[in-house]
């Protein structure tokens, strides 16, 4: 009782240009809706994946952030003292403006000590050059030129920027990826001290070697009362970060939300005097012997199409977002779009096929055979 | 043998505030094989009575039976499979689809029934072969004559060999050419293949064509002499 695809398909390239700005704004809500998506989870994930399950972040009591903390050399040496972890790197973690050939831009600098620096961030790794030692180098993350808003070449080993009032040479690149990591310049942090004339660290981190070490020391660091700091997993840590963009989710939600009903108007109105247009011809193919479910599925089969069509055109489209960097205060991150945001924007796509067909297709659904042929 | 019988027919619709009864307890028998031309004046109920036969309408009161079934009752669903193999219906407006070629068009309401690729193609050809049309089957109605497109919808009204053809005002948008063509494939349908054909019309050239004639006016209808 099917009526041939052919029919549907000729039918939307008979009216190629109507068909053609439907597929287009459907795939403009689509891609929209990928870009949302992928710009949410990219921030949330790449703040998310930064902590190691095997860190723990030692800040100064009260503080919430390393741009906040104080943690003053003595402690530095109780933590050493702390039984069961191979590795403490006490760092200095500074924002602050980087020149780079005369011009000023923001830019993230973490100091620590080159011995202990991919053993603390195993999710780092140097692809060319050394790690810096003192003498004010720098090694810089493989998004920082991104994050500085200068070409790769600013950035190369052997070049020189200004900050903090002394001159740094450049002497490895290292890449972190999906880490906010990558965005940063490490410097030794004993020359961080320095250049900003101060005496204590913005946080200590401390390497354990499986999990539950991690826990007795932020149990045996909780009962200690000589020692008065804040430590917590290292994931928690960016966990708590990657929490405080849950609004900007709620915005893209929203945003979503707002061009899918978009979308579905789009639809809706061209669905609307497609079909509308077409009621003499339902009416012709009820007399011809066509059951009226199966001329109307036909009609909801033509929707359905153009939305999947639009549907793949904003897919491809927003596959090329996948892996593209973006810019914000706290570092450089990547928009991510995986194969589970392609599956529920076609799912989307689909939703708005049927659903702007339903109110035309319903409204013909009530006609008469006489009252279609007459239209 | 009486093929169509109309018992005491009526129809009425409410246009505003007013109700329009176009049939009022309307008779009518036509014999299987006969070419019924049924005239009368705008708004008179020929093509509601011819509406009632091909079950796309229902009559407010009465009986509609064909070939001895009481289709008056019948579901949407059963009209339609039924109308499939048994009637074919003509247009005044050819009503063919514009994005499908004449043999797509005819092949329409044979994909309905169970029968191979290679038997369906067959009735197509042997359609627009009796329509004369077997060199244009490729061509899209937008390339196609006016004559020659109601003779596209013939050939689509006769595919599934149906015992019955309704024709509703078949040569009204054509010119006196194309008419004489339409209305000499209609005789021979009913003369050479055994059609019963009811045809509406308010043109009396036309229902000259037709071995009897019924006049239908103020809802009565009226034997014309043939």
């Amino acid at each position: 009782m099917k009526l041939p695809l052919r029919y549907n398909l000729r039918s939307l390239v008979e009216r190629k240009t109507r068909t053609a700005m439907t597929i287009l704004s459907i795939a403009t809500a689509i891609f929209l809706s990928i870009m949302m998506v992928a710009l949410s989870r990219g921030l949330v994930e790449t703040t998310r994946a930064t902590g190691s399950p095997l860190n723990v972040i030692v800040l100064s009591q009260g503080a919430e952030s390393m741009e906040f903390s104080a943690i003053d050399a003595e402690i530095v040496h109780h933590l050493q003292a702390l039984s069961g972890q191979p590795l403490v790197s006490a760092q200095a973690y500074i924002s602050t403006f980087v020149a780079i050939g005369g011009v000023e831009k923001r830019g993230v600098v973490r100091g620590l000590h080159a011995t202990t620096a991919l053993g603390i961030h195993d999710n780092a790794r140097l692809l060319e050059g050394r790690l810096p030692n003192r003498g004010f180098e720098l090694a810089v993350g493989n998004l920082a030129a991104t994050k500085l808003g200068v070409a790769p070449s600013a950035l190369a080993i052997g070049q020189a920027v200004d900050f903090e009032g002394q001159s740094w040479t450049i002497v490895g690149r290292f890449e972190a990826p999906n880490t906010i990591l990558d965005s940063e310049l490490w410097a030794d942090v004993d020359d961080i001290l320095l250049a900003t004339k101060r005496s204590d660290y913005s946080a200590v981190m401390l390497r354990t070697k499986d999990a539950k070490a991690a826990g007795d020391i932020l149990f045996a660091l909780a009962l200690r009362t000589d020692i008065r700091v804040g430590a917590r997993a290292e994931r928690e840590y960016y966990g708590v970060k990657a929490r405080a963009m849950e609004p900007l989710r709620s915005v893209a939600l929203v945003m979503t939300l707002m061009l899918v009903l978009g979308g579905i108007l789009a639809g809706m109105n061209t669905m609307f005097t497609s079909i509308s247009g077409r009621t003499r011809e339902m009416g012709v193919l009820l007399v011809l012997g066509y059951h009226r479910r199966a001329v109307l599925f036909s009609f909801m089969l033509e929707s359905l199409a153009m939305c999947l069509a639009g549907g793949l055109v904003g897919c491809t489209a927003g596959l090329l977002l996948n892996g593209l960097p973006m810019k914000i205060p706290m570092g450089v991150f990547r928009f991510v779009v995986d194969a589970q945001t392609l599956a529920m924007a076609m799912a989307l796509a689909a939703f708005i096929g049927i659903v702007g067909a339903l109110v035309p297709v319903l409204r013909v659904a009530r006609l008469s055979v006489v009252a279609a042929l007459r239209d | 043998m009486t093929l169509i019988a109309l018992e005491k027919i009526s129809k009425s619709y409410k246009k505003g505030d007013t109700t329009i009864t176009p049939l009022d307890g309307v008779d009518l028998e036509v014999d299987e094989g006969a070419f019924l031309a049924l005239m009368g004046p705008s708004g008179s109920g020929k093509s509601t009575l011819l509406n009632l036969v091909a079950g796309i309408d229902r009559p407010s009161a009465g009986k509609v039976i064909v070939a001895g079934q009481d289709i008056t009752r019948w579901s949407e669903d059963r009209l339609a499979d039924w109308r499939t193999r048994a009637v074919g219906y003509v247009f005044q407006q050819f009503n063919l689809m514009p994005v499908l070629t004449a043999f797509e068009n005819v092949e329409l309401p044979l994909l309905l029934l169970p029968m191979s690729r290679a038997q369906r193609k067959k009735q197509v050809l042997t359609a627009l072969e009796l329509v004369g049309l077997l060199d244009r089957a490729g061509h899209y109605p937008r390339q196609l004559s006016g004559g020659q497109e109601q003779r596209v919808a013939i050939a689509r009204a006769v595919a599934t060999d149906p015992q019955i053809i309704l024709a509703d005002e078949p040569t009204g948008n054509l010119d006196r050419e194309s008419a004489t063509e339409v209305m000499n494939l209609l005789v021979g349908l009913n003369a050479e293949l055994g059609k019963t054909i009811v045809i509406v019309t308010h043109d009396a050239l036309v229902s000259a064509y037709a071995s009897r004639k019924l006049h239908l006016d103020k809802g009565e209808l009226v034997e014309a002499s043939a």
